[in-house]
């Protein structure tokens, strides 16, 4: 049970702390797709944290259509922390989308030492 | 005194184990988690979802794994067995046998190149064989510790000798095929026994022939994310979709071997149904079942939501056998109604709900140690003294005690962790973290409520050093259990009560305010105070306090049915005690009695078991005959629920003669009376289909226990309410004696309608909690929590708005403020705020912003 290693995670405490701001500024440093992965729906321990988090990727998305970005770079999945199975398969599934799709677009900045594959 | 030595030994790391070890270590004792497994978690760990909420409940369950894993206080042997324990209560000596691993724990880092190429595959039994596993595994992707280990029977580097495949693939060099037998002396100053339950292989139903007949536990194997299909619905013989799966209740319970009931099938065989109604829309659920026992919280109204909203049927007959169909895989099941009319009916799949037996391995070694178990080879204990054994210094908690659930598991781990605090002294440094205030928490705890429950907690707290208030709202304590004349086990509660009333009332460290009740509370854990008003004066007093239990009990129903209230033979339960006691006269002249059950109980305005009137009815009933053998008694039920260990009650009754007739909620028994005041019962029989008169001297209403006024109390405390008027807990399953709000905890009927044993532990386990808090040598804050940067505030409010904590008030400057001990640091607050005045200490803004820069 493995998921590609191109793959970086940021831990937050709950993903309702993901600001439209956070996904925009990875987009813009290099990052070819960000997805975000929750409780289940109905299972927050905040109570809301992961349905906040789904509007604001709608939002996001909305603003990604606008700038000519295909949406299928930022997804979002409700994956409990029992699925590690679950996990790995959305990763590798995600990790096909993005690489399908191409770098993104956005890379004005030059990056050096990128990592990417 | 005799010196009191070492710390706690924990036997069993499921669920309870792991409960009892996590409260014992938080209150600042070190504790030996024993498990004969390669990981802890158990039965539970098994489990796909749990009722009633339909929780997939790893989330929590995970979290409480791994805070054993990671706590500073529990040392945990996998791997172990406890070969034999001597000494006495505060000073054992246990010896426990390690088994090796063969795996390096630090350094396996899980990557499963070992298993890929270990060449030997066996019988899951994690996934109950249904699929195949390695020799070198990992029993399911979250085991704790997480790491894998070696089965040394199958093994081919042992067998054949010479296989090293795992130890060459191994990049970490963690496997070391050297490691030996480990023999480890603890010295402890008690045990907990919390060594749970074994499934039984059924001799029944031909499930060693027919591939489709399951148990309940593979149906979870099957139905779990986890499991061998990965969480679809198939059956065995030949992987297809079921369409049609009959459950069979009772198997391994209620039988001649096994004269009691497991408490927990019925339960999950609803749940099942409803998991299995779910992943296929157009699947046939039923459930064949002999008395539907669903009396916990909230268990009524999700049996009523499976018979009416999820479409599953509920047949009521023991299924005598089942049959292969040939030339497919399916099953016939042929049964009889109530009637006796004869069905047959075609299955695709067969569900056997298995019993629960004590543990084989514990029973063993109870046996070694002395320690008395009944018939059943259950841990016999007294109903008030739940959790202890025999033997002093040895507890029990969990399946090992009595069959129940994950939530009575848990409060019974935290009651057992609460009763051997008291023997074991060695306490140890608590981890304190990160930032701490510089307060110390307040060494009081006020308990609201003078019954049984509310005592129990008094005295426990007490014992541990600590001052209680304890506040009663009448002018004496005792409760409505002083009503109660017995226990379903026979024990005498009048003098249990009067010994308790007397220990609190003479205890130095507990103040007992009657005629009293709270008007105010404010604070947080660690730190309330509160108002209390004396009803006879004006005069209030104020009280400092660290922690608060809420054991304000219930109340029964007044009800206007059966003609109570109108003719003086018509009772409420009570009454009969009352009578009992009292008169003998009166009972050795009536030659007829009839209780009737679920009197305002389980009806649409009531729609939960009120749990205790079975076991009361039962029990009143038998005194009775026994002291007028000549008396004929009719039980007029619905449902008998002699749930776990009372089974033995019914059996006992109906050996005696006493005359059992179950009525419907749509066909209730009436209740007449003539001229010269004389009862007449008329209630339809459904075996003879036909209507029976009685004509009692007494008639007895088992009416319903109702809610308090829990409303008051919850507007004062800041408390949730469920729907039927019970407080409600944090988490049904999990935190079964919790608010979301911290330092406040509640037990007894306040809860639930629940028997005196339950209440008691339930008081001990809030006890229990409560020493988390008071224990803590100062008040902590959760390291993680917002805070407001009150220069950028515009004072939107919107933070104070969509805060799930309700931390963030408005003070008097208009402005926001956080309190930092009711913060649980989710950061939404953080995100929402438009102009960025708030920020999550550890994940602030530029930090998650740098990190997302850091990594690309």
């Amino acid at each position: 049970m493995q998921y590609p290693s191109n793959i970086r995670i940021v831990k937050v405490p709950c993903i309702g702390t993901i600001g439209a701001i956070h996904i925009l500024k990875a987009l813009e440093n290099g990052a070819d797709g960000v997805c975000l992965v929750g409780c289940s729906e109905g299972k927050c321990e905040y109570s809301s944290g992961n349905y906040r988090a789904r509007k604001r990727v709608q939002y996001v998305k909305n603003l990604l259509g606008k700038l000519s970005i295909e949406k299928e770079r930022l997804e979002i999945y409700n994956i409990s922390a029992g699925e590690a199975r679950k996990f790995c398969e959305v990763a590798r599934e995600v990790t096909e989308t993005v690489r399908s799709l191409g770098p993104i677009p956005l890379k004005t900045k030059a990056i050096s030492n990128s990592k990417e594959e | 005194m005799f010196s009191k030595v070492g710390s706690v030994l924990v036997i069993g790391g499921g669920i309870a184990g792991i409960q009892a070890s996590l409260d014992l270590a938080d209150s600042g004792y070190f504790v030996y988690l024993i498990e004969k497994a390669s990981f802890i978690g158990g039965k539970t760990a098994q489990l796909d979802k749990t009722y009633p909420l339909n929780d997939c409940s790893f989330c929590i369950r995970s979290d409480k794994h791994m805070e054993c894993i990671s706590h500073t206080n529990i040392k945990i042997l996998t791997l172990s067995e406890v070969k034999d324990i001597k000494g006495s209560s505060g000073d054992f000596e246990a010896t426990i046998i390690q088994h090796p691993r063969y795996v390096d724990i630090d350094k396996c880092t899980n990557c499963g190149l070992c298993a890929e190429r270990c060449p030997e595959e066996v019988n899951d039994e994690f996934n109950e064989g249904l699929g195949k596993r390695k020799v070198i595994y990992l029993e399911f992707p979250e085991a704790a510790p997480n790491s894998y280990v070696i089965d040394r029977k199958n093994c081919l580097h042992f067998t054949e000798a010479g296989c090293n495949i795992c130890k060459e693939a191994c990049m970490e060099k963690a496997i070391d095929f050297d490691q030996k037998e480990q023999n480890i002396s603890l010295n402890v100053g008690s045990i907990i026994f919390a060594a749970g339950f074994d499934s039984i292989i059924p001799p029944y139903y031909d499930y060693d022939k027919l591939p489709n007949v399951i148990t309940s536990m593979e149906f979870e194997r099957i139905h779990s994310l986890n499991g061998p299909y990965g969480g679809h619905l198939v059956r065995p013989s030949d992987r297809k979709e079921p369409s049609n799966i009959a459950w069979l209740q009772c198997i391994g319970s209620r039988d001649i071997y096994h004269n009691y009931c497991s408490s927990v099938c019925c339960m999950y065989a609803i749940k099942q149904a409803i998991l299995a109604r779910r992943s296929n829309k157009m699947l046939n659920a039923t459930i064949f079942f002999m008395d539907m026992r669903v009396c916990g919280k909230d268990h009524e109204r999700y049996y009523n939501h499976a018979k009416n909203e999820d479409n599953i049927r509920f047949v009521r007959s023991k299924v005598h056998n089942v049959f292969p169909v040939s030339g497919t895989d399916d099953l016939l099941i042929r049964y009889a109604d109530e009637q006796g009319n004869i069905y047959e009916e075609i299955f695709n799949m067969v569900v056997l709900s298995l019993g629960l037996e004590p543990s084989h391995d514990a029973v063993r070694l109870a046996g070694n140690l002395g320690i008395t178990l009944d018939k059943n080879n259950f841990v016999e204990t007294s109903s008030f003294t739940p959790v202890n054994t025999s033997i002093p210094g040895i507890y029990v908690c969990g399946a090992f005690n009595a069959p129940k659930d994950i939530s009575e598991s848990i409060t019974e781990a935290s009651a057992a962790a609460c009763a051997s605090s008291l023997n074991a002294v060695s306490k140890v440094a608590l981890p304190e973290p990160f930032e701490v205030t510089e307060q110390k928490p307040v060494p009081a705890g006020l308990i609201i409520g003078g019954g049984v429950t509310g005592m129990v907690s008094g005295l426990c707290l007490a014992d541990q050093g600590y001052k209680v208030y304890l506040v009663e709202k009448t002018n004496k304590l005792g409760g409505h259990a002083l009503k109660l004349r017995k226990t379903f086990k026979g024990e005498d509660v009048k003098s249990y009560i009067k010994e308790l009333i007397d220990k609190v009332e003479n205890h130095p460290l507990i103040d007992v305010c009657l005629n009293s009740e709270v008007k105010h509370t404010d604070g947080y854990a660690g730190n309330f105070s509160t108002r209390i008003a004396i009803s006879s004066s004006t005069e209030t007093k104020n009280i400092k306090h660290g922690v608060t239990i809420i054991s304000t009990g219930a109340d029964f129903l007044r009800t206007s049915e059966y003609l109570y209230g109108k003719n003086s033979r018509v009772l409420i339960w009570f009454h009969t005690d009352k009578i009992l006691s009292e008169e003998p006269n009166t009972i050795e002249k009536a030659n007829t009695w009839v209780f009737i059950l679920c009197v305002g109980s389980r009806e649409p305005e009531r729609p939960y078991c009120s749990k205790i009137c079975c076991s009361s009815a039962l029990r009143n009933a038998m005194e009775l005959k026994k002291l007028n053998p000549d008396m004929e008694i009719y039980v007029l039920y619905r449902d008998m629920r002699t749930y776990g260990l009372i089974e033995d009650l019914y059996t006992e009754a109906r050996d005696k003669g006493i005359v059992f007739i179950r009525y419907k909620l749509d066909g209730k028994p009436e209740v007449e009376e003539d001229q010269d005041g004389k009862l007449m019962v008329r209630v339809k029989d459904n075996l003879l289909g036909e209507d029976l008169i009685i004509q009692p001297d007494f008639v007895t209403l088992q009416t319903a226990i109702v809610p308090g006024n829990n409303e008051n109390l919850a507007k004062l405390f800041k408390l949730p309410v469920d729907q039927d008027g019970f407080l409600k807990e944090a988490h049904k399953k999990f935190k079964p004696v919790e608010f979301t709000a911290k330092g406040i905890y509640f037990a007894g009927l306040v809860h639930s309608p629940k028997p005196i044993d339950e209440a008691i532990s339930q008081a001990q386990a809030a006890a229990a909690k409560a020493v988390t808090v008071l224990s803590r040598e100062y008040i902590s804050t959760n390291t993680e929590v917002a805070s407001i940067d009150l220069k950028l505030c515009v004072a939107c409010l919107t933070c104070a708005r969509i805060c799930p904590a309700g931390a963030l008030i408005i003070n008097g400057m208009g402005k926001p403020y956080i309190e930092p001990q009711k913060c649980f640091g989710c950061g939404i607050c953080a995100v929402e705020c438009p102009v960025k005045a708030i920020s999550l200490e550890h994940f602030n803004n530029d930090l998650i912003l740098t990190e997302c820069e850091a990594f690309l």
